[in-house]
């Protein structure tokens, strides 16, 4: 079960590197390196899964659970700052 | 047979998301990989990441984007074809590279049996709350440490922006019924992670979405920034404390005592909740 997922991040990995480093856009760039993330995450814990008895290790889920939270902040981080220098909020 | 569907569905929404020239349709198809990825993590055994996928990368990331997305369709520069040919060799390289190093790929047990055995002194009934918040304690601690930061920086920034609301009056009313039932069920969420799956970035991030909600219906929820900043760092505080109190008074810095594990874990998790939802909740507002 696991080969078809490693296949999987590899595929997602390396396509959203092409789409991130040719990206005509920030919101594509944006968009390639969200899911650059979620395929390394795949990677981590399709290993995680990889056990001889099939029970999943619970140290690479801790890890991901980690790396979504922190990729959420940096994602919102590099979306304020953006809206921050281009002048586009509104004075609330 | 499914995991050949699931895979492909998945492959298909990541494609079409990123190479599609109309940003509406990509903005869309990322949504769609999101709650996918969400399935994936079901799939392969982790539903407390498939929690906090589908809530934090499928729904407030998708937020996020899509608040750039009229800004992705007129600025869009063309790409010179050297930068493309290079990026398409290098991709190849690494999909060949990963897929040959995943070909023989071993079975191994990893950390699995070490943390089952320590289980029992962990304070908590499940496995990845107890590695979360017990054996690698640390890493949470700097993870609480890089959104409070990440949280007190938007809040620097100083202003806010509506998105979009929906003029719905049944679902201003419904947000708003619906916000102290989402407010318990979010601590229940906190408080099943100590044995089964669960925890305080889901209970956290499920009470940030129901705040979000809140706002995507046109309330507006304004923070005071005293207490803005108190509910911020508070997570940091509580955790750093427990961890200070150990090292002076214990064994050392965050190593729980076994009869003090269960009650400080508890502890530690209902101030990440409180936290967590109040900054991924400005994460989509902005600060006031």
């Amino acid at each position: 079960m696991t080969d078809i997922y490693f296949n999987l991040s590899a595929l997602l990995i390396s396509l959203s590197l092409y789409y991130f480093i040719t990206a005509e856009s920030k919101f594509k760039r944006l968009i390639s390196v969200n899911i650059l993330g979620s395929a390394v995450f795949l990677f981590l814990i399709t290993t995680a899964k990889n056990t001889p008895s099939g029970i999943p290790d619970p140290v690479p889920h801790a890890l991901v659970l980690t790396g979504i939270v922190v990729a959420v902040s940096a994602t919102a981080l590099a979306f304020w700052l953006h809206t921050y220098t281009r002048g586009k909020g509104k004075e609330d | 047979m499914f995991d050949l569907i699931l895979s492909s569905l998945v492959f298909v929404t990541a494609l079409v998301s990123m190479h599609s020239k109309k940003t509406a349709i990509s903005g869309l198809f990322f949504v769609t990989f999101g709650f996918l990825s969400g399935l994936l993590w079901v799939r392969l055994g982790a539903p407390d990441v498939a929690m906090v996928e589908i809530i934090l990368g499928a729904g407030v990331t998708s937020l996020l984007v899509f608040g750039l997305l009229k800004e992705g369709e007129r600025k869009s520069t063309p790409v010179p074809t050297g930068r493309k040919l290079w990026a398409g060799i290098l991709s190849v390289l690494v999909f060949l590279y990963i897929l040959f190093f995943t070909l023989n790929i071993e079975k191994k047990e990893g950390l699995r049996a070490l943390v089952y055995e320590s289980l029992a002194f962990s304070g908590v009934n499940s496995p990845v709350t107890a590695v979360l918040l017990n054996f690698r304690a640390y890493d949470t601690l700097l993870e609480v440490g890089v959104i409070t930061l990440v949280g007190l920086s938007i809040g620097m920034l100083g202003f806010s922006r509506v998105l979009h609301t929906w003029e719905d009056d049944l679902l201003r009313v419904f947000s708003r019924a619906f916000l102290p039932l989402a407010a318990f069920f979010a601590i229940y969420l906190t408080y099943l992670g100590t044995f089964s799956a669960g925890g305080a970035f889901q209970g956290g991030s499920l009470l940030a979405g129901a705040l979000i909600f809140l706002t995507l219906t046109g309330h507006r929820l304004t923070v005071s920034q005293p207490l803005s900043v108190l509910l911020k760092v508070l997570a940091m505080a509580v955790f750093l404390g427990f961890g200070l109190a150990f090292a002076i008074f214990g064994d050392g810095f965050l190593t729980f005592p076994q009869s003090l594990a269960a009650l400080s874990i508890i502890f530690i998790e209902l101030s990440i909740a409180l936290s967590t939802a109040l900054l991924l909740f400005e994460a989509y507002r902005g600060a006031r």
